[in-house]
Parts: C-alpha cells; sequence; structure tokens
C-alpha cells in the first residue's frame, strides 16, 4: 500500500528493476557469464600492499577442449622501465601516464603466488610469459597457465588464483596518490577466448594483449562478488551493489559488493572521502542508485556530478537501452589525482573530475566527463567491443554520444570556467564563449590522417595521434554516416545496435553490417573509407570574383569570310557579369560535394562537383547587378563535421575585415602584451 | 603616500616618453605578427561564417589550429632579442626624463640612450648577478614550505591551475615575498642607472654595489616600489579586463578593442617609467651630497664618449 502512495508522491513509475538489491539479476541472466569471480582483498595502504584471491569460473565457449587458459597481470606493467608500457609511454607519450617519471620505490606489481584447481593440484608452475604484441621479453602482462586436463567444449573450470601486489604510484587509473588508491585492472583476470563469428575469427582464438601505454581493455561477462579489506579510516568505493560491511577485530573492515553481467570489477580505498548518495528516478526506467565520492575541499562538485549523471542515464536510457544495474558508483578524485585517474569508465564504477570552485550554474569540464564515462556504460560497458584492438568503437561512440547529451540539455562549453578561481573575475570576460562539444575535439587538421580509425591502439604513430583518431575523428566520422542516412534513421540504428550488442561483443563490421542492414543502404563501402582508410575532408571554395566580361579584340570574319582585326570597344554597360568561383577538395573521402552560389538578387545555383574531381570551375554569366554572385558554399545546410578546416567551406565576394581584424587584433593585442612583460624584465 | 603619487603623476606626465616606449613595442609586436597577415587575411578576409563572431568561437580561435599548419606562425625570438637591444637604448632617455625634467627633445633623449647604452648594460649584467641571489629567497622559501606540506604555485600539482584553487594563502604570502624580492632587484637596477647617469660613473660594478646599499638602507622603499609595480598590475589589469568586455563581430569593434588596448600598454609603460623617477626621487632623497651635477642643461654636450 506504501509503494502506490509513494509513486503518487513522487509522480514518477520506474521501471522493475533487473536485479535485486544485491547486484543479483531477478529472471534470465543479461549475459552468457562466461568469466566470473570471487574476489577477496586486503588492502595495507601504509606498505601500499595487497594480497587477494579470486575463484574464477571459467567456461569453454568454444567446440575445442583449451588446456592453456591465458591471462592478464596488468599491474606489471608499472613494475619497471623496461615493460612495454612503460617504453611506448616514453616513446611515444599517452594520456594519463605518468611512468616516465617514476622513480625506485614508484613501481608496482603483481605476482601469482598459486593458482589450484577443485582438486588442489597447484598449476602455478606452469605459468609462462606471454609477449604476443610486441615479443618484449621484459614484460610481464601476459601469462598462461597450462591445465592437467583441458576445459571441455561447453565446459567449466574453477581455479583458485592468491596473489599479492605492490600498488605502484599513481598512474594510468591505477595506484596511491596521497591517501587516497583507485584499484583499476588490479586483479589477475583471465584474457577472453573468441569464439566463431564473434569478431571474425574463424577458429577459437585466446585475445588476450599485452598492457600498452594507449590501450584499455576487453573481457567477458560475469559475476563479480569482492569481499574487500582495509583500515577502519579509508572509505571504499566499488562497481556493484553493496551487499555487507563488516568490523574486524584488528582494526579493518571488510566491504562487501557484488554485481552479475558486467565485465570488470574496480575499487577505491580512500582515506577522507566525503560520500554523497542520491537516486536516478524516470518514469518508465529502472531505479538507479547513485553515490559520488568526492574530496572534502572539492565537495561543491558532486551536485554537479549527480546532476549531469542523470542526465546522462535519462537521455542514454531511453534513446538505446534502459540502464539495467541497480547502482552506478562514481569517484571525483582529489586535487592532483585528476589527470592521472580522473575520467575512467569501469562498469557501473566510474572517475569523473573534481574541482574545488566549479563554475556555475553547470560547469562544462565537470558535466562533459561525467557524461562521458556514464555513456561508456553502454558503448564498452554493455555493448562490450575490444578496446586494445577498435578503441574507436568505445571512445568514438562515447564521444558522439556525449555531444548527443550535451546538445539535448543544450549544454556548451565556455573557456572561461576552465580559469582558476581568483582570476576569473578579470579574465572571464576574456575567454566567456559557447562552443558545442562536436568543435573542441575537432576531427583533425589536415585532411589526410596519419592512420586509419581502426587499428590497434599501440600502432598509432604517437599517443596523441591515437586520442585525436579514436575519440574526435571517430565521432566526426559517426555524423557522417548520420548524415547520410539522416537522423531518425541513425537514432533507430544505434537503438537497435545496443539492443542486438549488448553484452556481446560486436566488431566495426558488425556495427557496418547492422548499420546497413537498418538503414537499408550499403553504408560499408563509406565506413570503410571513413574507419579503414586516412582519408579526410576539406571541401573549401578558395576563390571567387566577378568582372564584366572583356571585349572581345582579335580578328573576326567580316561577312563574306574573310577576317578582320576589329577595334577594341570599352565593355558593353549592359552586358552580363561573369563570376567565377573555384571550388577544392583537399582530401580523398568520397562524399558527394555539392556547391550553392547565391547571387545578389537571392536567387541560388546549386551545382554537383563531379565524383572523383579535386576541383571544379563554375563560370556564371548573368546580368549585372543582380547577377552577382555574392556567396559561394559547399555543403550548404549540411557541413560534414570530419571537414578539417569548416571555415574555407564558404566564400564571400565582399572583404570580410571583421574577422581578420578581430584575429589580427588579438595577435597583435597579445603580442604587445608580452613584450611589455619581457621589458618589464629589462 | 607623495611618495607614490609623485613619480605616478612624472610617469603620466612624461606622455612623449610613454611615447617613445610605446613605439618600441609596437615595432616589436608589429615583427611578431607580421608573418601571420597573409595566413590570416587568406583565411578571414573573405569568410562569411565568420563575421560577427568574437575572437573565442568555433569559427575564429578554435578554428586557428589548422591554419598554421603550413607555417605562418607568429614570430617570437627574434623580435624579443631586438626588444632587449632597444630597451637597452632606450632606458637611458627614459632615465634622463625621470632625473632631470626640463624640455623633451627627441634628440636630446636618443642622444642621452646612446651614451649611457654601454654602461647601463654592463650594469644589468652585474645585477643579473643580485637577482640570482635574491631569487635564492622565495626559492628557499618555496622548498621549506614544500617540506611542510603548504603548496606555492610553484610547488603544486599543474592539475591544481584547473580543478584546484592555486591563490590560497600560502602561495599569495610566497607571492608577496617574490615581489618583494623582484622590487629589491629592480629598485636597485633603477637606482643604479639613476647613480650612473646623475654621476657618470664609469665603473658600473661601483654603481651596482652602490645601488644596492642605498637601496638595502632603505627597506621602506622597496616595499613602496613593490606596491607600486602591484598598482600598475591591477591598473594594467583592470583596463584588460575592460577590453575584453567589449564587444566583438566587426571590424569597427576590432579597432575599438585594439585603441582600447593600447590604454593597456601605454598605462603599463606610464608606470615603467614612473618607477625610474621613483627611483631618482630616492637617489635625491638619500644621497644628499652629489659629487656631481652638470648636464642637466646640456645633457648631450657634456657627455663623454661612451
Ligand atoms: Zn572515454
Amino acid at each position: 500500500m506504501l509503494a502506490p502512495l509513494l509513486l503518487l508522491v513522487v509522480g514518477v513509475t520506474p521501471a522493475p528493476p533487473r536485479f535485486d538489491q544485491s547486484g543479483r539479476s531477478i529472471g534470465a541472466p543479461l549475459s552468457d557469464r562466461t568469466a566470473s569471480y570471487v574476489l577477496e582483498a586486503r588492502y595495507d595502504p601504509a606498505k601500499r600492499h595487497l594480497t587477494g584471491t579470486a575463484r574464477l569460473t571459467w567456461t569453454n565457449r568454444s567446440d575445442l577442449p583449451q588446456g592453456t587458459l591465458w591471462f592478464h597481470t596488468y599491474w606489471n606493467a608499472f613494475k619497471n622501465s623496461e615493460s612495454t608500457f612503460v617504453r611506448e609511454q616514453r616513446r611515444a607519450g599517452a594520456a594519463r601516464a605518468s611512468t616516465g617519471r617514476y622513480a625506485g620505490e614508484d613501481f608496482g606489481w603483481t605476482e601469482l603466488r598459486s593458482a589450484r584447481l577443485p582438486d588442489g593440484t597447484d598449476v602455478r608452475s606452469t605459468l609462462r610469459w606471454e609477449r604476443p604484441d610486441d615479443g618484449n621479453p621484459a614484460d610481464q602482462t601476459v601469462f598462461t597457465l597450462t591445465l592437467p586436463a583441458p576445459v571441455p567444449p561447453g565446459g567449466q573450470v574453477t581455479l583458485d588464483l592468491a596473489w599479492e601486489a605492490r600498488v605502484p604510484k599513481l598512474a594510468a587509473r591505477t595506484g596511491v596518490h596521497g591517501k587516497y588508491t583507485l584499484f583499476g585492472q588490479w586483479f589477475p583476470k583471465i584474457g577472453v577466448l573468441e569464439v566463431p563469428p564473434q569478431r571474425g575469427v574463424r577458429t577459437p582464438t585466446w585475445n588476450c594483449h599485452q598492457f600498452h601505454a594507449t590501450t584499455e581493455f576487453y573481457a567477458d561477462f560475469g559475476s563479480y562478488d569482492a569481499a574487500l579489506t582495509v583500515p577502519r579510516t579509508m572509505a571504499v568505493g566499488a562497481a556493484g551493489v553493496r551487499t555487507g560491511r563488516t568490523e574486524n577485530p584488528d582494526g579493518t573492515v571488510t566491504h562487501r559488493f557484488h554485481q552479475d553481467d558486467v565485465i570488470d570489477f574496480a575499487w577505491t580505498a580512500w582515506e577522507g572521502a566525503l560520500e554523497v548518495s542520491d537516486v536516478f528516478r524516470s518514469d518508465g526506467l529502472p531505479e538507479v542508485g547513485l553515490t559520488v565520492l568526492v574530496p572534502p575541499e572539492a565537495r561543491r562538485t558532486a551536485p554537479h556530478v549527480l546532476a549531469a549523471a542523470k542526465v546522462a542515464l535519462e537521455h542514454a536510457g531511453r534513446r538505446w537501452l534502459p540502464y539495467p544495474y541497480p547502482h552506478l558508483t562514481l569517484v571525483a578524485p582529489p586535487i592532483g589525482a585528476n589527470l592521472q585517474s580522473g575520467g575512467m569508465e569501469y562498469p557501473t564504477f566510474v572517475t569523473v573530475y573534481a574541482r574545488t570552485d566549479p563554475a556555475q550554474p553547470r560547469d562544462s569540464l565537470l558535466w562533459e566527463v561525467a557524461i562521458h564515462e556514464v555513456v561508456h556504460g553502454w558503448w564498452q560497458g554493455m555493448v562490450a567491443s575490444n578496446e586494445f584492438e577498435e578503441a574507436w568503437l568505445d571512445e568514438g561512440f562515447a564521444t558522439w554520444a556525449t555531444t548527443e547529451v550535451m546538445n539535448a540539455v543544450g549544454l556548451d562549453w565556455d573557456l572561461a570556467q576552465f580559469l582558476p578561481p581568483g582570476t576569473r573575475w578579470f579574465l572571464g570576460p576574456l575567454l566567456r564563449s559557447r562552443i558545442p562539444e562536436r568543435d573542441i575535439r575537432p576531427a583533425g587538421t589536415v585532411p589526410r590522417f596519419e592512420s586509419s580509425i581502426l587499428r590497434p591502439s599501440w600502432r598509432f604513430k604517437t599517443g596523441g595521434e591515437m586520442g585525436r583518431s579514436t575519440y574526435g575523428r571517430a565521432a566526426a566520422a559517426l555524423a557522417v554516416l548520420e548524415q547520410e542516412v539522416g537522423p531518425e534513421t541513425f537514432a533507430r540504428l544505434m537503438r537497435t545496435y545496443a539492443e542486438r550488442w549488448a553484452f556481446r561483443h560486436p566488431s566495426t563490421d558488425d556495427f557496418l553490417q547492422l548499420a546497413s542492414e537498418v538503414s537499408g543502404k550499403d553504408l560499408r563501402p563509406l565506413g570503410n573509407a571513413l574507419f579503414r582508410g586516412t582519408a579526410g575532408l576539406d571541401d573549401s571554395v578558395t576563390g571567387l570574383r566577378c568582372a564584366p566580361p572583356r571585349p572581345p579584340s582579335g580578328f573576326f570574319d567580316a561577312d563574306g569570310g574573310t577576317p578582320v582585326l576589329r577595334a577594341p570597344r570599352a565593355a558593353d554597360p549592359g552586358g552580363d557579369v561573369r563570376c567565377e568561383v573555384l571550388v577544392e577538395r583537399r582530401g580523398d573521402l568520397p562524399l558527394p560535394l555539392d556547391v550553392q552560389l547565391t547571387f545578389a538578387d537571392g536567387t541560388h545555383l546549386r551545382r554537383d562537383v563531379p565524383p572523383g574531381e579535386l576541383w571544379t570551375r563554375i563560370v556564371t554569366e548573368r546580368p549585372p547587378p543582380g547577377g552577382r554572385v555574392t556567396l559561394a558554399e559547399v555543403h550548404p545546410g549540411a557541413r560534414p563535421t570530419i571537414d578539417t578546416s569548416p571555415g574555407n567551406d564558404a566564400r564571400s565576394l565582399d572583404a570580410t575585415p571583421g574577422p581578420a581584424l578581430t584575429v589580427g587584433g588579438w595577435f597583435l593585442y597579445a603580442a604587445q602584451l608580452l613584450a611589455a612583460a619581457v621589458g618589464s624584465l629589462l | 603616500m607623495n611618495r607614490l603619487l609623485e613619480p605616478i603623476r612624472v610617469g603620466f606626465g612624461e606622455w612623449r616618453t610613454v611615447a617613445v616606449l610605446l613605439w618600441a613595442n609596437w615595432l616589436v609586436a608589429g615583427l611578431m605578427v607580421a608573418p601571420t597577415v597573409p595566413t590570416v587575411w587568406a583565411a578571414f578576409g573573405h569568410a562569411p561564417l565568420a563575421v560577427g563572431k568574437p575572437l573565442v568561437s568555433s569559427e575564429l580561435l578554435i578554428g586557428l589550429r589548422p591554419l598554421f599548419v603550413g607555417g605562418g606562425t607568429p614570430s617570437v625570438g627574434a623580435p624579443l632579442l631586438l626588444l632587449v637591444v632597444l630597451q637597452t637604448f632606450l632606458v637611458g632617455g627614459v632615465v634622463w626624463r625621470a632625473s632631470a625634467g626640463g624640455p623633451f627633445r627627441l634628440g636630446a633623449f636618443l642622444g642621452q640612450s646612446g651614451r649611457l647604452v654601454g654602461r647601463n648594460a654592463r650594469l644589468y649584467l652585474w645585477l643579473l648577478l643580485l637577482l640570482g641571489v635574491a631569487m635564492l629567497v622565495p626559492v628557499g622559501l618555496a622548498a621549506l614550505l614544500h617540506v611542510l606540506g603548504l603548496r606555492t604555485i610553484f610547488t603544486m600539482p599543474g592539475e591544481t591551475w584547473i580543478f584546484g584553487s592555486p591563490f590560497g594563502v600560502t602561495s599569495v604570502l610566497h607571492l608577496a615575498v617574490l615581489g618583494v624580492a623582484l622590487a629589491l632587484w629592480r629598485l636597485s637596477l633603477e637606482v643604479g642607472r639613476v647613480l650612473i647617469f646623475r654621476d657618470d660613473l664609469r665603473t658600473t660594478r661601483r654603481a651596482a654595489w652602490r645601488a644596492l646599499r642605498l637601496v638595502l638602507r632603505s627597506p621602506l622603499s622597496i616595499v613602496l616600489y613593490a606596491v607600486l609595480g602591484a598598482v600598475a598590475t591591477g591598473a594594467a589589469l583592470l583596463l584588460m579586463r575592460g577590453r575584453a568586455m567589449l564587444p566583438e563581430g566587426n571590424a569597427g569593434l576590432a579597432l575599438l578593442a585594439l585603441g582600447v588596448g593600447q590604454t593597456v600598454l601605454w598605462t603599463r609603460l606610464a608606470f615603467q617609467v614612473a618607477g625610474t623617477r621613483f627611483a631618482a626621487a630616492l637617489v635625491q632623497r638619500t644621497d644628499a651630497a652629489p659629487r656631481h651635477v652638470g648636464h642637466l642643461e646640456e645633457p648631450v654636450e657634456a657627455a663623454p664618449p661612451v
């Protein structure tokens, strides 16, 4: 009786939950639960030491017996300066990878102590380090164990793994920063046995890559149960639903969590964190409990993070798939730990950013990163693509989805919000702006890219190029597909993709196949050009000029056919004005290119540039003054976001001194200020 | 109070001197941005999509990066080198105006500049030593605070600028100490220049030493000079804010903004003259028995060969 009354008061009818209050699914499982874990860990922050056990239950989904199992030990990426992660980070750089500045004590490691089968057999002695990607003998981020008897097709194996680890100094979403520790990819984790037709494999194949400076993760779905023991002074936030909290006689507390049907489990132990709770409620969508952990000095972050998370849950839940999980934890790291550990997605557990003085009413930095990480709950959390090999399938999708959500709530970037408190009062007016999310992450700066979007993340030339390609450029490429099929079809396409591939592992080809099927248009050629090619786009109007036609001169046939020299005459004042427009295509992306000319009398002329042509010249002759071309545009009204220089998509006949003087004036002013500043030191 | 107001009055009254300094500033800044002019005009000279947009917009600032992929970026190094030369040259004239008064003549200004340039350059090099020593104070203080777990803007994690509050009590106090240390150095430099001009000192090392002693004997002057610097910075920031608040979007507004921007520069440079005047007044007051006064009327002729 109480429940309907409450609903009447609140006015919201949520959908029935998919999981109970202990994180266990109600009804049929959402996923195949190939790899499930019961984790127990004890963390001693004073020694930066972790002792753990994991009972892994793994199912052989293939039709071949499997005697050798592949595992990740991600933390060995931080073991020493010779790991593949640290070497790559030194060579090509990567976001969030401060391992280059590690000194002796900063490094960390994971060491497998035993791996027992139910009959007590310890297969630890069969451990073999594997380096499938680069053969680096110093890398210990992948190992195999060989079982005395293979797991039969469709069979299951249970392994009790015991390990110890030294927690590294905070880098790449993992480690210690003061009283805050983030545990990501922290337990020995089994790789993915890909089974045909999964991601195009022809035979059952282990997909278990080394930990690279630019890669993230790939895992099977399963149930996770965790008992995490830490000193009583520490707050704990973790994936899934909190199922218990036990005080131990030794001054520690064991925190228990559970969640079915997820691909990973991450957590934080943090002395001094503030915990703020809330609930997401919306008609027809399941309720989601929300917990934000914030540093006390940035407590004002919490309302921003909660509001942004709700907006994302609402939009994504309606557009793609209702968020099925009952709880979502968002960690806003302490100041000093944001760049290394903020902005990371794990299922039902994400890290965002914290600011001591958020801009009001909506801090775009806090909102953007929270929205981005929450929508990852769909793109990779549920639609579990391979982030090692096809990072764009989650980062490009999440970037595109973030733009969607931000547009839906009218949120743009205001660069003034980046200013630190104390400078906003006088620098604020300088940077105040409204820049759409789409433009903050441009596709690139040159019309030919250095790498295809679709490639393993460690095979980009630099970390920066990997980031640009898999985030902004991939999102722009999705927007190109959206333009190609129209917004309604594209919305349907994305929903179908989420519904069909949730709790499975799609590839780029699976996406393009589905996109073609839903749109009724073969999108694979364009998709392959966008994701497998390096072609970019910079369509531009490079010339527009009008002049009266030159009067004819030279020899002309007189009556009877004799060439006669005609005396030059002034142009006919009533004659046509001749305008020439030059359109150039600097990228090779095979998109249709249409041009629109606007005449002084307001009429328009449209032309298509033939496919394959890199330039075209359009000449018009019409009577003045209305026949003058005043404006020439490419892609009128539908600018492709992948265009690397959108500013040159239109050209006017009249000069526009305003923008040139605005930019030039600012340059000059900035140079003057710089000269004055240097001068004051002389 | 008058010890601050009088130099400011002189600084703003010496408008011809400020104009010479502003001209040098224009020259240097113009050389910096000159390489960008063709690129900027090519990109924005017939760009209807950018019309009416402020600088900080997708169409202008955010779209700038691709424009400079093929070059045409501002040049900085060479113009700044020219600035060093010009400024070292012109300070002689500024010291003349701040110390002697009388009618402004461009020829005399340049003559004084030429007469003193060598010695002023050597004096600057000597005082770089003092700068190094003076900086030990804020550097040591920052290290001490760091050990105590307190952060200055030089020792805090870089991300504090975006996520945290860089200007806490500790960092502001540290900045104040840094300001006073800089004021000590800068005032010594100014006083040294005044001494060289007034007493026609030949040995710049001795001038530097005398200047330092004179400044150290008057700690209040260091504080007042630091206050003068703070007032100058505050005034410039206020004007910069005013300039930033102007609407943007067309040629007229851009030119207006450029004009308003000149008031920022004018103020900054007038305070530079005021700083020199402050030093000249300090020398007059504390060194009551100058050994040699003689080139107030005929500065150029009295100048010995450099
Ligand atoms: Zn992401």
